[in-house]
């Protein structure tokens, strides 16, 4: 699989064909059996987790675990000073995500859970972004809002969008300019955002 | 001068000191309660009391900086103490400026009326006194540590404050130590009249060198009507210390405890503050946060007696466990003690596979018309935890550092400034050797 600078990529595939762990595996961590992940024309295969987020890969998790730990925190721990200076240019996300920096994260409901993801992506302003299911279990507002989010990205630091998804919706918004579809662990299909269109009317077969 | 320890040793000790008879005789009754004493049940791990010694510390002793473990110097380094100040921490000796700073403070004290003496000294300059709290609360046979402490016991603070007397700054022992090191049973006082105030900090930022394995303090605390204490343990012994302290505290009337204690040295301690609630109204509450690092055993908890109406306890503990911790609560809630309310709530965060949490509450409600709540929990550094962490551009160690600190919060936001940070780079630290 090929993603390119800026583009926007779609990931489609039913439930089990491997796109969550596709994304944990060019995040690392997700062991890999076979294959090579290269950014940038450098191999990464072997690089951490913690170097990967390092050279500017980010992914927005399906699932945020339970972290005794509050955002404010986490991202001190990962920025130092300059976390409170960066937080403070997101001003306006922080109030339009509902983003409660100084909780704990523990008990957030599925859409506070997305919210975080997409704040925490528009905070480290990645080259490379994985949003694994950013639209899942979200109210129409909070859609809103995180298809919002995404749209100040790109036009902020545009970033190469991989989006992973069971909802075509979201692409009415964002729009791909490549898509994959996997199934079983390979690709079983690839072209351009009328390959949406398709599987909308006959489904994953 | 290391003695072994003996009756002899305790009657050597009494004539150094040049005490009374009726001290002597308490050491010696209390010797003897202690040879005959069995340990006690709680106990999660013994000394071996056959090499035990007990250090008589001679005026004008010092050891000297090569003599300081490893260890504890790189602890030193890693807290970025200027050379001075570690010797000095490590009780090699006197700095001119912080003596100047004590003389100042110590002023101040005198003119509010506050006594703060070490209890050798108050024994000897208001016999009278001392004698009217010493071993009032702790009994020499309360349990055979305690029996012990009172046969070797040097050392230690006396504080007195005065009616209505609001102490504006933290007292610590810090001071004393500068002035006369700290003994192995050292016997701390602290009495505050109706209406007083005092902040009190007890043990040392630092990790304190210590020779002795095995360190027995007692605390008794008298606190009357309106009185409030806030008594902070910050413990830190190198870890060849078992440790195990007895401290009590009575309460009249409205009066209030908070017991902070951060256990994060030695090897072996075992210590559950205790309050009395003997007045209608008053409360206490304890902030514990207990870190056993690899290869060390830790018990904390709380001893909680609901005696009168209205009278109100919370115990939060926050354990960090690598080896081994355990949360030991006893909250009695006596007949009469109508509108009582205990609380208390334990988290325990094991940090690696192996590590051990334990938790053992004991309740005994004789009141109906009170209430009683507690709550557990644990957490863990699992793999996806770390996997989301790491993804977020954090290292293991880096990792396990915001989870830990993210834990201990609630308890390191009553430490002041000074020692939450510096109790924050020593769990860093030690998490760091985990990682390796």
């Amino acid at each position: 699989m090929k993603f390119e600078d800026s583009k926007v990529y779609a990931i489609l595939g039913p439930n089990g064909s491997g796109k969550t762990t596709l994304a944990k595996a060019i995040m690392g961590i997700q062991k890999i059996s076979k294959g090579k992940i290269f950014f940038n024309s450098k191999d990464i295969t072997k690089l951490s987790p913690e170097k990967r987020a390092k050279l500017g890969i980010f992914l927005g998790f399906q699932q945020t675990p339970e972290l005794e730990v509050s955002l404010q925190n986490l991202l001190f721990a990962i920025d130092g000073e300059k976390a409170y200076e960066k937080i403070n240019k997101l001003k306006s996300f922080v109030e339009e995500l509902d983003i409660d920096l100084k909780r704990e994260l523990i008990g957030l409901s599925g859409g506070e859970k997305k919210k975080l993801e997409l704040f925490e992506f528009l905070y480290m302003q990645p080259k490379f972004a994985i949003l694994d299911e950013p639209d899942s279990g979200v109210d129409i507002d909070s859609f809103k809002k995180i298809v919002k989010a995404i749209d100040f990205a790109r036009k902020e630091f545009n970033p190469t969008l991989v989006i992973i998804s069971h909802y075509e919706n979201i692409f009415n918004y964002i729009e791909p300019s490549f898509v994959y579809v996997l199934k079983d662990g390979k690709v079983a299909k690839s072209g351009g955002k009328e390959l949406i269109e398709s599987i909308k009317r006959y489904g994953y077969e | 001068m290391i003695k072994e320890i003996s009756k002899e040793s305790v009657e050597e000790l009494s004539k150094e000191k040049g005490e009374d008879s009726w001290m002597l005789n308490l050491r010696l009754r209390a010797f003897e309660n202690f040879e005959k004493s069995k340990d006690p049940k709680w106990l999660i791990a013994k000394p071996n009391l056959k090499d035990l010694t007990v250090f008589l510390k001679k005026e004008g002793t010092k050891t000297s900086w090569e003599e300081i473990p490893k260890e504890i110097k790189k602890t030193y380094e890693a807290l970025n103490l200027p050379e001075v100040e570690k010797k000095y921490l490590a009780g090699l000796g006197v700095q001119e400026d912080s003596l100047v700073i004590y003389r100042k403070i110590k002023e101040q004290l005198e003119k509010m009326g506050v006594i703060h003496l070490s209890s050798d000294e108050a024994y000897k300059e208001h016999p009278e006194f001392f004698k009217k709290y010493f071993s009032k609360l702790v009994s020499i046979y309360d349990n055979k540590y305690a029996s012990l402490h009172y046969a070797f016991w040097s050392g230690g603070t006396f504080l007195y404050v005065p009616r209505n007397v609001k102490v504006q700054f933290p007292i610590s022992t810090y001071f004393r130590l500068m002035i006369e090191g700290e003994g192995q049973f050292e016997h701390t006082i602290i009495v505050l009249e109706p209406g007083a105030e005092l902040t009190y900090i007890e043990g040392c930022s630092a990790p304190l060198f210590t020779k002795s394995s095995l360190h027995a303090g007692v605390v008794e605390i008298f606190l009357n009507e309106n009185s409030h204490l806030r008594f902070i343990t910050i413990q830190n012994w190198s870890k060849n210390v078992y440790n195990f302290p007895t401290k009590r505290a009575i309460l009249r009337k409205n009066a209030k405890i908070e017991w902070i204690t951060a256990d994060i040295g030695s090897k072996v301690n075992v210590v559950y503050p205790m309050s009395i609630l003997s007045g209608e109204n008053s409360s206490s509450s304890n902030f514990m946060l207990t870190f056993s690092p690899k290869n060390t055993k830790k018990e904390g908890g709380a001893k909680v007696i609901h005696a009168s109406k209205n009278t109100s306890s919370t115990i939060i503990s926050k354990s960090i466990s690598i080896g081994y911790t355990s949360f030991r609560s006893m909250i009695r809630i006596n007949p009469g003690a109508k509108n009582s309310k205990a609380r208390s709530v334990c988290d325990t965060f094991l940090v690696e596979k192996n590590s051990v949490g334990k938790t053992f509450p004991h309740f005994e409600i004789l009141e109906k018309e009170s209430s009683v709540a507690h709550e557990a929990s644990v957490s863990t550094m699992d793999k996806e935890k770390l996997n989301y962490l790491e993804a977020k551009g954090l290292s293991e160690k880096e990792a396990l550092e915001v989870m830990v600190h993210g834990f201990a919060v609630d308890v390191l936001e009553k430490v002041p400034l000074e020692y939450s940070v510096e109790i924050r780079k020593i769990l860093s630290l030690e998490i760091g050797k985990k990682v390796g």
